[in-house]
């Protein structure tokens, strides 16, 4: 079976073309994965801009299709299905690719699956390595920061968030207060390289606690703290913040994970993988700190190529190749959507969670 | 046949033109034109006994109006071209209302932009503006249509016509008629690019200052 995907929640206008086969645990085959960034459109303004992003997908989607659906060779007749992003993400890009998607699926009659994002990302270690249920899923992105425990298709369990920041937007903010470019999440991680990781005894709030959740705004605090004590930033006091921030950063997470992964553990026992998503992911710093950790506790550790990592397409075709095999259709009963727009900017994975107080730039509303 | 839509004012409106023959759907509905629109379009498919495939090109308003209104229509009518491998024709709310209201004397269209603005064009007839669109603050909006102009439409007409001496407003309407919109594009040349939102504002969004 063959999807077309289409990504427009946040500032990555993305089509991609997934080929999936009918046996359940078996990866995809990525046809075509197309993203048009506007990181350098926002850059001036040190973060997304909702009105901006909206004109720039609007913009650039239907010939990002076209070049989607001509780099894997095929056609809209051809395609079984159509999935597109309905939330959660920001309003404006979300009605240009439900709207656009739509009207693709209507003339060429095909089914339409109104996908979650975070569902896309929780999926996406089943498209690149055919990762069998259930397993845990770190999402580490601009906009959230989750542990979920993912059960099947549809199944997902929330199982912490973040209270305030979402960890890409620590990482941000933090490079924001630097002087570093946006977005700074790669730029905090290069600077760290020559830093010390003791130079700074930045918190590790909740470190400790009986919770699985997560906070980093008192992080941000102390960073600032710390920016505004030298007399001038040189250098090599930027790299000291940046590496004292992530060493904090990754002592928290894999604090939190410890936590997740015992009780994972006392209730799954043998089959114990860990996926770690979102563009935070790409941190090698951070990834080497989860890989010991896994090891430590024999648990397999999945984490896809950094270009599935962060907001693309593939993932959101995939999870149409998901949904289309597990006969998971669109109905309007369950608020997904299917005959009307059913864009959702605030749309939780888990439907049962409940919404944590902050919870990040997008996590509140996720 | 073609088919015309816009989702820029308060109304939703879509048309199938074949020929000579027009069946529309105008519906004033305020809001929600994401979830309205789709529905619309299939119904009057079907009321002008049309399949997607005899649609051999679309027309679309650009706006000026509400953005999200301005990117609904245009996503759609964008993603049925591409679908249908057909021309997307753009068609502004001032030429719909300037065609619609041909006539020898000289024409505003004039919309209300909130936020105390106006956004208007004016026409020396249905063919030939007089200027650029533009967005202006309603206070000085008078200043901006010439003294010959007499004639007012669009849902800022009653308002601008009230500073012009002998003004006669002629169409009021918040949308433009979908008709007119339907027949410029049919009108029109099929060989250009796929049209752009008439936004006539800029974005909210402040450039940030140095870092710290
Ligand atoms: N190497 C890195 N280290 C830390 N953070 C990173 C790195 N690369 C990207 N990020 C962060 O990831 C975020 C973008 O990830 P993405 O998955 O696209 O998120 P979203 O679309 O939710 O903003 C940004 O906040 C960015 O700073």
């Amino acid at each position: 079976m063959i999807v077309l995907g289409i990504e427009t929640s946040c500032d990555e206008t993305a089509a991609a073309v997934v080929r999936g086969s009918e046996s359940v645990d078996s990866p995809g085959e990525i046809l075509s994965n197309r993203i048009l960034s506007q990181i350098a459109d926002h850059a001036p303004f040190g973060g997304v801009v909702p009105e901006i992003a909206a004109r720039a997908h609007l913009e650039a989607l239907d010939s990002i299709v076209v070049s989607a659906l001509e780099e894997a060779d095929t056609s809209l007749t051809q395609l079984d299905a159509i999935a597109v992003t309905t939330g959660p993400g920001l309003a404006g890009g979300l009605i240009v690719g439900a709207m656009t998607a739509r009207a693709l699926a209507a003339v060429h009659d095909k089914p339409l699956f109104s996908i979650n994002h975070l569902e896309g990302h929780a999926l996406t270690a089943r498209l690149t390595d055919g990762l069998a249920f259930p397993y845990l899923l770190l999402l580490v992105s601009g906009g959230h920061t989750q542990i979920l425990l993912v059960r099947g298709v549809g199944q997902y369990e929330r199982w912490a968030t973040t209270i305030d920041d979402a960890l890409g937007e620590a990482f941000d903010k933090t490079a924001k207060l630097l002087g570093l470019p946006y977005p700074g999440g790669p730029q905090v991680e290069m600077a760290a390289k020559n830093g010390s990781p003791q130079a700074h005894a930045f918190p590790r709030p909740l470190s400790g606690r009986d919770t699985l959740d997560m906070s980093f705004s008192g992080l941000k605090t102390a960073v600032r703290k710390a920016v505004l004590e030298p007399q001038e930033l040189d250098d090599n006091i930027i790299a000291d913040i940046c590496a004292s921030f992530q060493q904090a950063v990754g002592d928290v997470l894999a604090d939190r994970l410890e936590r997740a992964m015992q009780r994972y553990e006392t209730q799954f026992g043998a089959e114990r993988h860990l996926v770690i998503a979102g563009g935070v992911a790409a941190n090698a710093a951070l990834r080497h700190r989860l890989e010991t950790l896994c090891e430590d506790r024999s648990w397999s550790l999945c984490a896809p190529p950094s270009a599935l990592c962060t907001d693309n397409a593939a993932m959101i075709a995939w999870a149409g190749v998901e949904r289309l095999r597990a006969g998971l259709f669109d109905t309007d009963e369950d608020g997904s959507g299917g005959g009307q727009t059913g864009i959702r900017p605030r749309w939780p994975l888990d439907m049962h969670a409940k919404s944590r107080v902050g919870a990040g730039r997008k996590g509140a509303k996720a | 046949m073609l088919l015309a839509l816009d989702t820029t004012g308060l109304f939703c409106s879509s048309a199938v033109l074949d020929g000579h023959s027009l069946i529309e759907a105008s519906e004033n509905i305020g809001r929600g034109h994401a979830e309205h629109l789709m529905a619309q379009i299939e119904a009057v498919l079907l009321r002008a006994d049309a399949q997607w495939p005899d649609i051999d090109r679309i027309a679309c308003c650009t706006g000026p109006g509400s953005f999200t209104g301005l990117r609904v229509g245009l996503a759609t009518a964008r993603g049925l071209a591409l679908a249908l491998n057909c021309p997307c024709i753009g068609v502004t709310v001032f030429e719909a209302f300037a065609f619609a209201h041909a006539g020898s004397a000289p024409l505003c269209v004039a919309m209300d932009a909130k936020r105390d603005q106006i956004w208007l064009q004016c026409f020396a007839d249905a063919n030939r503006s007089l200027a650029e669109p533009c967005g202006i603050t309603s206070a000085g909006a008078s200043e901006a249509v010439p003294e010959r102009v007499a004639r007012f439409a669009g849902s800022a007409g009653e308002m601008l016509a009230t500073k012009v001496s002998g003004a006669e407003v002629i169409d009021p309407s918040p949308s433009p008629p979908i008709a007119a919109i339907a027949r410029l594009g049919a009108a029109a040349r099929t060989d250009l690019a796929p049209p752009k939102p008439l936004y006539l504002r800029a974005p909210d969004a402040k450039v940030q200052q140095a870092a710290r």
